[in-house]
């Protein structure tokens, strides 16, 4: 059987799910298997949200926000990359790889930017082989 | 069994349904309410008594403690350390929340989002290939095979998060004290949590996961004795890793411990004059827990410049840094860490822990917004101050 990765994308409700709403109602196509989460504000993500999507089985884990000085609470998307940052330091040291995480923006027009994103994250995933935890 | 858990020197946890166990709390408990005076959740939420709890677990009928009661307890045995007839509260915490995680797949409530409950659920996976020794760095010496192990615990995770407190440090000045010394240790790659605030929270699946992975590549590297600098791990590995996987030939040692045993080898010289103005914070898991009190304040008293004065509530009456197993933090927790702090800063400049997760606590308390003004207070950690020492 392929190996078919099972991303988790974390989206600010401003700008990266609105991305990918744009990009559903402009017809592009990204792979099926990135889960979509919606949040108020990339600036909620915890080190944890992280943690546990690895630790429920997903390969990789995307989080897309609104672009630099953009942000709809002034600052969330910079506290979110610096935790973001952090976190690569734990998944480095967990043997995951920090190149499973990946932070990054695409405004509410950015449908195109969004599906780009999504699927050649999910191409760089599938390269890097299923998250060893998934391993029973 | 009654009288093997009564003699049994660490905080007994013995299995949710034990019947010594329920034996010891109800017909031990002759409602005194010392422990509820001694508490020190207790003296700040006037609502929590571990008495009341008691009394309502088993006169109610139901058998069960609510879950406001069960996660605003730290575990930190105060109540057992003043019970006359040593009612195992902590025990009989540990395993009603064990029932209570048993039936939910909710998180204990960790104001870090369960940080390190996930991280203990991920290293119990089998899969798991860490490379956790980037912390090291150069000069320092570590083996793969030799007679003692430095045994990190989480602390190569800790810095992830926890951003106030450079954890990684605790580590280095280990290695250094170590390598001092002329002992090379062990710093593995398959090692993993300790598992203790899997036990704590009531995850003893997990807890026994870790423990018999840690247990095969400790054994496997034939070493005599394993050193920590964690409290916690400590008490896990000392006393709860012989009855999770059975035959346990190593001897455990927290850094104090090994320091004050090479101080009086002289094998270890401390030359560097600090001079400091310390108290010591007796840290649950190593005082209360493992009934060590000693061997760090003959480090600090051995520490050339070191002006070591004791707090007013020290060894079995020491009050807690506030959280337990991170599955409580709260307006009690703020109002025992401004009261600790302003007990310590009225006695010293440094307040030295012996537990890196009492640093944390103490720290992330100064870092954020003390709820009055505290004079300078520094938080260090034993091993830390020590290894300063070294010149």
């Amino acid at each position: 059987m392929t190996f078919e990765p099972e991303i988790a994308a974390f989206c600010c409700n401003w700008c990266g799910y609105s991305a990918a709403d744009q990009a559903g109602a402009a017809k592009l196509t990204y792979p099926s298997s990135v889960r979509i989460l919606r949040l108020m504000c990339t600036g909620m993500m915890d080190p944890y949200y992280v943690l546990r999507a690895f630790e429920r089985g997903f390969d990789g884990v995307l989080v897309v926000g609104c672009h630099p000085g953009s942000c709809h609470y002034k600052s969330g998307n910079l506290q979110a990359a610096d935790q973001m940052k952090r976190v690569a330091s734990i998944l480095r040291a967990l043997g995951l790889g920090e190149e499973r995480l990946l932070m990054t923006a695409a405004s509410a027009a950015e449908g195109g930017v969004f599906a780009d994103t999504a699927t050649a994250f999910t191409e760089k995933v599938r390269k890097m082989g299923p998250s060893p935890l998934r391993e029973a | 069994m009654v009288e093997a858990v009564l003699a049994a020197p660490a905080v007994e946890t013995p299995s949710p349904m034990d019947d010594a166990l329920r034996v010891l709390v109800q017909e031990g408990c002759i409602q005194c309410n010392k422990c509820t005076f001694n508490c020190p959740v207790h003296r700040v939420d006037a609502l929590f008594s571990p008495r009341k709890v008691i009394l309502q677990a088993y006169l109610g009928g139901g058998d069960e403690v609510n879950e406001r009661d069960l996660w605003a307890c730290l575990t930190c045995g105060e109540c057992q350390a003043v019970c006359p007839t040593q009612v195992p509260y902590p025990a009989f915490i540990r395993a009603k929340r064990e029932k209570l995680r048993d039936s939910t797949e909710r998180l204990a409530p960790c104001k870090h989002g369960g940080f390190k409950e996930i991280l203990a659920e991920i290293m119990a996976k089998p899969g798991l290939r860490q490379d956790r020794r980037a912390w090291i760095g150069d000069g320092l010496k570590v083996a793969e095979k030799g007679d003692v192990i430095y045994f990190t615990g989480c602390m190569p995770y800790l810095d992830g998060v926890f951003s106030y407190c450079d954890s990684a440090q605790i580590g280095r000045s280990a290695i250094r004290l170590m390598n001092a010394a002329g002992i090379v240790p062990v710093v593995a790659n398959a090692e993993r949590c300790c598992g203790h605030d899997a036990l704590w929270n009531g995850k003893q699946e997990t807890f026994e996961k870790l423990a018999r992975a840690n247990a095969k590549w400790i054994l496997e590297t034939g070493a005599k004795r394993l050193v920590t600098t964690c409290a916690e791990c400590y008490s896990m590995l000392k006393y709860e890793y012989p009855k999770a996987v059975g035959p346990w030939p190593l001897e455990v040692l927290h850094m104090s411990e090994l320091l004050e045993e090479l101080v009086q080898q002289g094998r270890l010289k401390f030359t560097k004059p600090l001079d400091l103005k310390v108290t010591y914070q007796d840290p649950c898991r190593l005082g209360r827990h493992s009934k060590e009190y000693d061997a760090p304040r003959a480090v600090l008293k051995a520490l050339p410049g070191v002006q070591f004065t004791e707090m007013d509530r020290v060894r079995e009456n020491a009050m807690c840094c506030g959280v337990g197993a991170y599955s409580n933090c709260d307006a009690a927790t703020k109002f025992m860490q401004q009261e600790r702090l302003e007990e310590a800063a009225s006695k010293a400049d440094h307040l030295v822990t012996a537990c890196p997760h009492c640093r944390i606590h103490f720290s992330c308390y100064l870092d954020g917004k003390p709820v009055d003004p505290l004079p300078p207070l520094k938080i260090v950690d034993l091993t830390v101050l020590a290894a300063e020492a070294l010149g």
